[in-house]
């Protein structure tokens, strides 16, 4: 093992990895749109007066807050097409993003399930009786009154959110997808590794500023989205 | 299909990687976050310079994904301890150190980092008034801060605490990646050689979940212990 | 010992907010000053300068003989300071994780050092004082504000202050509930200990008063016995609040 740093070499990775990062959107917006669907039903469970629909979506969502992301990986890339194949159903045709995607949107449609949940519940009770009120019927009631109110509660939550999933993409490497992570490693290995440490700092600062990024982003939609709602309550 | 003579023969190394497992978990959970209680105050108090580099490393340590955390640290630190040596005129040999003390310290950055973030808004959270009362009795600013303010500040920030220790038993499985023989390393070691990984992983995962409802009703416990002062608030 | 407070000259902005603009103010020993003024005059401002909790930029403060510079002061003096005093706040401030009794004995415990089974003892007895001998083992968050309140007057009173710095302690509290402060305070007026009340309780100023201050704009406008300022004051300004605060219509009829 080299026992030195060549520091200045880091900017020069950042290029080279960010030919990946295609990859690593594509699996984030994949995964964030089955997330938010999948934690959209999980949510209506929850909240429904069905104690078995109930029962399931809360077993669901503390069973995917409990297994880590990675095992959850090797569950379903490794274990799956096993049982799969024993009864007789070839997976090999499913590619590796398709696997990360689903175990991406899987954990994390936990998390939205209870960022929806928690934004639902926060609306004033007032509101939808004032919805009926004025005689809005349940689906209106829902889209014009407290879905927005709702949404405006989950926007830092939401934006949370898809930063922890977009650190999640990271993963994807585990399973062989050439991803901003897996292009660092093939960077790396391409030269023995030794590199490895500096193209390691290079993604982690392709990391942290899209996460900076991002947190900004969610501060700022945050803002105008509750600037004049805020208004009017005080 | 499934293979239960292989479940029964892997469940006592399974159950042997535990410790591995809780030794990460527990001491990134209390070096980190003393570490980020300790960032909290800087960052609170507004300590010049110091709190700015603490701003910077909070930033940095929640944007980078804990496996690359791990990566930087495990190729990092032997260097650094190499280079320490040459210092002062002693050569290392750093590959006695084990793997697990390099995910330690990659672990405890990132709890600093989060728990720092949760001990910051919940010093604010405490009520301005407490420290004027404090103040007004004649406490000194230590003495408010331990007694009084602390505390009252524990007791917000456990729920997310809580939910930060969940996610960093979770997050020691990444440990497998440099190279510690924790749970889901030794279920991938156990399922190789004859390709049992549907039934390693659910072995692994019934591990995992049992493990977080341990440490989910035990937070709970100490949550309702502190909280008895407010159990009335609402009411 | 001439004076048990001596205020000098105090100053106080906050950014370009020049609260308090030269505030001059002596009481002696046992006097009970009730200081009355339109929100926003600065009484409550003045009232945090004594003990520091806004330390005022210009002047100074003195306690029973112990003098601070507003300009330059060290943490010890403040301390020191704020030991000679004790608050009682709008808000009441309980500490939230002590329960009643522990509240009344933290002082004595941590700043008096005090040993605990002593500090119990005569904490029992000071919340007895104050009706709230069954209520000490409950948390604030368990009381009433009248009950919480008196609580607050008990954690000032134990400490043997040489002056207690009421801030408004009846502001916060639903109507029913300011009988029993207001009692509280005055039974506590009635031992001799020198009080500093902001309030805008005009009977209360009449009956326990033994000097009202009546502050605007920052400075003091005028004082005197309860009886002048608060049924013939001389100035125009303490006069129009009078009838403002006296007769609430009229006030709503001036600004309408």
């Amino acid at each position: 093992m080299g026992h030195t740093y060549d520091f200045k070499s880091i900017p020069g990775y950042i290029p080279k990895i960010m030919k990946a990062f295609p990859v690593t959107i594509e699996i984030l917006l994949l995964s964030l749109l089955f997330s938010i669907i999948i934690g959209a039903i999980v949510t209506v469970g929850s909240l429904s007066k069905n104690k078995v629909c109930n029962a399931i979506s809360k077993g669901y969502i503390s069973f995917m807050r409990g297994i880590p992301t990675l095992v959850l990986i090797f569950l379903l890339y490794l274990g799956l097409p096993q049982v799969m194949n024993s009864i007789g159903v070839d997976m090999s045709g499913v590619s590796k993003v398709a696997y990360i995607v689903a175990c991406l949107s899987l954990s994390t449609s936990a998390n939205m399930a209870e960022m929806m949940r928690a934004a639902y519940l926060a609306v004033d009770k007032g509101q939808r009786e004032a919805a009926f009120s004025v005689g809005m019927k349940g689906f209106t009631a829902f889209r014009r009154i407290i879905f927005p109110q709702a949404f405006g509660v989950a926007i830092p939550t939401l934006g949370n959110n898809i930063i922890m999933l977009f650190k999640e993409t990271s993963l994807a490497f585990t399973v062989g997808v050439i991803d901003l992570l897996g292009k660092a490693r093939a960077i790396s290995s391409a030269s023995y590794g030794t590199n490895r440490l500096e193209v390691y700092i290079a993604t982690g600062i392709i990391f942290w500023i899209i996460c900076f990024v991002l947190e900004n982003l969610s501060k700022f939609i945050e803002k105008q989205y509750t600037r004049g709602r805020k208004k009017a309550t005080s | 299909m499934i293979n239960f003579k292989f479940i029964l023969e892997s469940i006592p190394s399974l159950i042997g990687a535990i410790p591995i497992t809780l030794l990460m978990a527990f001491s990134a959970a209390i070096i980190g976050w003393i570490l980020g209680l300790g960032i909290a105050l800087i960052r609170k108090n507004k300590v010049p310079v110091v709190s700015q580099i603490c701003a910077v490393f909070v930033s940095f340590m929640r944007g980078v994904p804990i496996i690359i955390l791990l990566y930087i640290a495990y190729y990092a630190l032997p260097i650094a301890i190499y280079n320490y040596g040459v210092s002062i005129g002693r050569e290392i040999d750093t590959s006695t150190v084990p793997a697990v003390i390099y995910a330690i310290i990659a672990l405890v950055l990132d709890q600093a980092a989060y728990s720092s973030e949760i001990f910051r808004s919940a010093l604010s959270a405490v009520d301005e008034g407490q420290m004027e009362a404090c103040y007004s009795v004649g406490m000194t600013k230590s003495q408010a801060l331990m007694r009084i303010i602390l505390p009252q500040a524990m007791a917000i920030a456990l729920p997310n605490l809580g939910g930060l220790f969940l996610g960093l038993v979770k997050g020691t499985s990444l440990a497998y990646y440099v190279g510690v023989y924790e749970i889901t390393a030794t279920a991938n070691l156990l399922a190789m050689p004859a390709l049992n990984f549907i039934e390693a992983y659910i072995m692994t995962t019934l591990i995992y979940e049992i493990l977080s409802f341990i440490f989910n009703k035990c937070f709970r416990q100490v949550e309702n212990r502190f909280k008895r002062f407010r159990a009335t608030a609402t009411a | 010992m001439a004076n048990m407070v001596e205020l000098k000259n105090i100053h106080k902005s906050f950014g370009d907010n020049h609260i308090l603009k030269g505030v001059d103010m002596s009481i002696k020993k046992g006097e009970v000053v009730v200081i009355l003024g339109p929100s926003g005059s600065g009484k409550t401002t003045l009232l945090r300068t004594i003990n520091f909790l806004d330390a005022a930029d210009e002047g100074s403060v003195s306690v029973h003989d112990f003098t601070v510079d507003c300009k330059k002061h060290s943490k010890s003096q403040v301390i020191e300071l704020r030991r000679k005093t004790a608050m009682v706040f709008q808000n009441y401030n309980l500490f939230q994780n002590k329960t009643i009794l522990e509240n009344v004995m933290e002082g004595l415990v941590t700043v008096k050092k005090f040993k605990k089974s002593d500090a119990e003892k005569v904490s029992r007895e000071i919340l007895a004082k104050v009706g709230l001998a069954e209520r000490c083992d409950f948390y604030p968050s368990q009381l009433s504000g009248g009950q919480q309140q008196r609580a607050g007057i008990a954690r000032a009173l134990i400490l043997d202050p040489d002056v207690i710095l009421f801030d408004e302690p009846t502001s916060a509290l639903d109507p029913e509930l300011v009988g029993e402060v207001l009692n509280t305070i005055k039974a506590v007026a009635q031992t001799g200990i020198t009080m500093i009340v902001v309030t805008h309780e005009i009977a209360f100023a009449k009956e326990v008063a033994s000097r009202v201050v009546f502050m605007e704009g920052g400075v003091v406008v005028e004082e005197g016995k309860p009886e002048e300022i608060l049924v013939a004051p001389k100035e125009p300004r303490t006069q129009q609040f009078l009838r403002r605060i006296t007769n609430p219509n009229a006030a709503e009829e001036a600004t309408a």
